[in-house]
């Protein structure tokens, strides 16, 4: 089998095969098509598959420019399951794939999807597979990073569906060349991302009142209190009417002719068909975010309960694309901050910012609501800034470290495997320094200086062993100093990860740092002492590059907090006046 | 780019075709993993 570059040198260009495994959750299943998107714009030549689950087939099979959706076997039986699976095994393999990825999270099918990834060949791979002795692996930075920082509770400022088309995009550029910048593949960028079926559209919906704008609201996801905010748009805003879709009851759903209920099990037809006719959807963590995402529905998004107190992990799948608002709720979900919130961004176009969110949430009287919200509007950075999707904050509480140790951590990812790195001046002129914040880098930058010092004598170490083991050709047979000296760098760099460890119980925000290093090692991929000693010296490499990072962000907003003169018209030429 | 290439281009299989060593464990576990995700889903259908 050629490789695609090889049969390009040939002169016998043929379209990329790539497979798609993803065999979680509709959700996951409609952000992989999102990220496909940009792949497929990118290199329109590229032939997608997609390996879903049955029950989420549907919607893949919608999408035109996907090639081919492949569903497991199903109806298996203990005496045959075997010679099925293999059987289907048999009729995959005929594809002859020359890239596939992995895109599985870390839920129930995680294993499924590592051990189908395992079997299924390819040219190259992408994601996590199961190893010989059966544990899960990765096999590239990208897989490796969502596992430690991602999965692993860090919060990054990284949304999934960057994620996973920044993998997927780093390996066709290396493998298939530069991207058609210019290619305007019609099929992609069309309104309609996926087709509709049956126009069997349920009569309730044909027959609505016209001449409203609609919100839908999702069942499923709608906080408690929904009905208490439903009631307030539909008092205040007669040109609008509502339709709850999704499986789930609406408690005390107000009685009014502008409340249409969709039937629970509404086809895709019917959802795709009402959502092209809603101005927004508002919803909670749902899959009709995901979908609302790709057919460019604007959508109130309810985030709230997680570990931390306004955390951020919400952020990582949050609703994908320009203008969606996000409400973030410290404790119980409040329908005037909702209200308030909704109505504001609604009316944008009308006051066109002379208003800001305080004064409205003021003139609604629900100013003291902000203190316990955060509320944020989604943006898709300019690549200039990074690229992928952001949320920035309009108003309400404000964490300002942890909105600075998340941007950072997202810069650090960026530089790691992007070689990306922001304008430092530029962003760190945006911050708003209060003492309490120059504080805290203050103390985060002495435990940065630890670990830096650690790392750097760990990598020292692992280089002598590298030293060491290359000397020894057959990586079996070595003299007794020999064996003892790789036996003193090995305890060495134990104690040096154990170190790192103590430092990071006492500032948990550089834990990241240790989980990055974990995840690699577990990943060494050598099959010899020396190469395996080389790869922890990457890891290592990787870790002080994050280090000089982090330097470098907390003494750029150590020095813009620092006092300053600064020249009046009363003391120009002399140096006085000080100002912060 | 910091990162090695390596890390960032995914595993480059030199032969596609050669089977992994340990294919019918794995085909065993695939059909193992199929049939429990299976049996759940059924279990979940009627504990609703």
């Amino acid at each position: 089998m050629n490789t695609p570059v090889e049969a390009a040198q040939q002169g016998t260009v043929r379209p990329l095969e790539l497979l798609i495994v993803q065999l979680g959750t509709l959700s996951e299943v409609l952000r992989a098509l999102m990220a496909l998107k940009a792949v497929k714009q990118l290199y329109p030549a590229t032939r997608v598959r997609m390996l879903v689950r049955s029950e989420n087939l549907e919607p893949v099979s919608r999408v035109e420019w996907i090639e081919e959706v492949l569903v497991l076997p199903r109806g298996l039986t203990r005496e045959t399951a075997m010679q099925s699976v293999a059987s289907w095994l048999g009729t995959v393999v005929e594809r002859r794939f020359d890239i596939l990825a992995n895109w599985t999270g870390n839920g129930a099918s995680s294993r499924m999807a590592a051990i189908a990834t395992t079997l299924i060949p390819a040219i190259v791979k992408l994601g996590d597979h199961l190893r010989e002795d059966l544990s899960l692996g990765s096999y590239d930075a990208w897989s490796m990073y969502r596992h430690a920082w991602s999965q692993g509770g860090v919060e990054q400022d990284i949304h999934e569906t960057d994620l996973v088309t920044t993998q997927l995009l780093t390996a066709l550029q290396i493998h298939a060349g530069e991207p058609v910048l210019d290619a305007g593949n019609h099929q992609v960028t069309s309104r309609y991302f996926f087709k509709t079926v049956s126009l069997d559209i349920p009569g309730v919906w044909t027959a609505r009142p016209k001449g409203l704008k609609w919100i839908a609201v999702s069942a499923t996801s709608a906080p408690a209190r929904i009905s208490e905010w439903m009631e307030r748009v539909l008092r205040r805003n007669p040109d609008y009417g509502m339709v709850v879709v999704g499986a789930g009851e609406i408690r005390d759903l107000p009685d009014s002719p502008r409340i249409i209920r969709l039937g629970a099990d509404s086809g895709w037809d019917t959802l795709l068909t009402v959502f092209s006719q809603c101005s927004w959807l508002c919803a909670g963590q749902d899959p009709l975010v995901d979908l609302a995402s790709l057919v460019n529905l604007r959508v109130f998004f309810s985030a709230g309960s997680e570990s931390r107190e306004f955390g951020l992990k919400w952020a990582e799948t949050g609703p994908y694309g320009n203008g969606h608002v996000v409400l973030v709720s410290a404790k119980e979900w409040d329908p005037d901050a909702a209200y308030a919130t909704w109505s504001y961004f609604q009316s944008e176009w009308f006051h066109k910012n002379s208003l800001t969110v305080q004064g409205h949430f003021d003139h609604l009287g629900c100013n003291r609501q902000l203190e316990s919200v955060q509320i944020y509007k989604s943006r898709i950075r300019p690549s200039n800034e990074g690229g992928g999707v952001c949320y920035e904050q309009s108003a309400g509480a404000i964490r300002e470290f942890e909105s600075w140790i998340y941007r950072v951590r997202g810069q650090v990812a960026r530089a790691w495997f992007c070689g990306w790195l922001p304008e430092l001046e530029q962003e760190a002129s945006r911050l708003s320094l209060s003492p309490a914040l120059i504080k805290r880098i203050r103390s985060l930058q002495d435990s940065v200086q630890v670990i830096g010092q650690v790392v750097q004598g760990a990598r020292g170490t692992a280089r002598e062993l590298e030293m060491l083991a290359s000397r020894n050709r057959s990586g079996h047979l070595m003299s007794v100093e020999d064996r003892e000296a790789i036996e003193t760098c090995g305890k060495k760099l134990l104690e040096m990860e154990a170190l790192i460890g103590r430092v990071t119980r006492i500032e948990p925000e550089l834990d990241c740092l240790l989980k990055w290093y974990r995840q690699r090692i577990h990943n060494l991929d050598s099959q010899t002492l020396s190469g395996m000693a080389k790869e922890t010296i990457q890891a290592l490499d990787l870790m002080i590059e994050g280090m000089d990072l982090l330097n470098a962000w907390t003494s750029k907003t150590l020095e813009l907090a620092r006092p300053r003169a600064v020249e009046t018209a009363g003391n120009a030429g002399r140096g006085q006046g000080l100002t912060n | 780019m910091v990162a090695d290439i390596e890390l960032l281009q995914g595993k480059i299989i030199q032969d596609p075709d050669q089977r992994p060593k340990n294919t019918v464990q794995l085909v065993e576990e695939l059909a193992l993993e199929i049939l429990t995700a299976e049996e759940l889903a059924v279990a979940a259908r009627e504990a609703v």
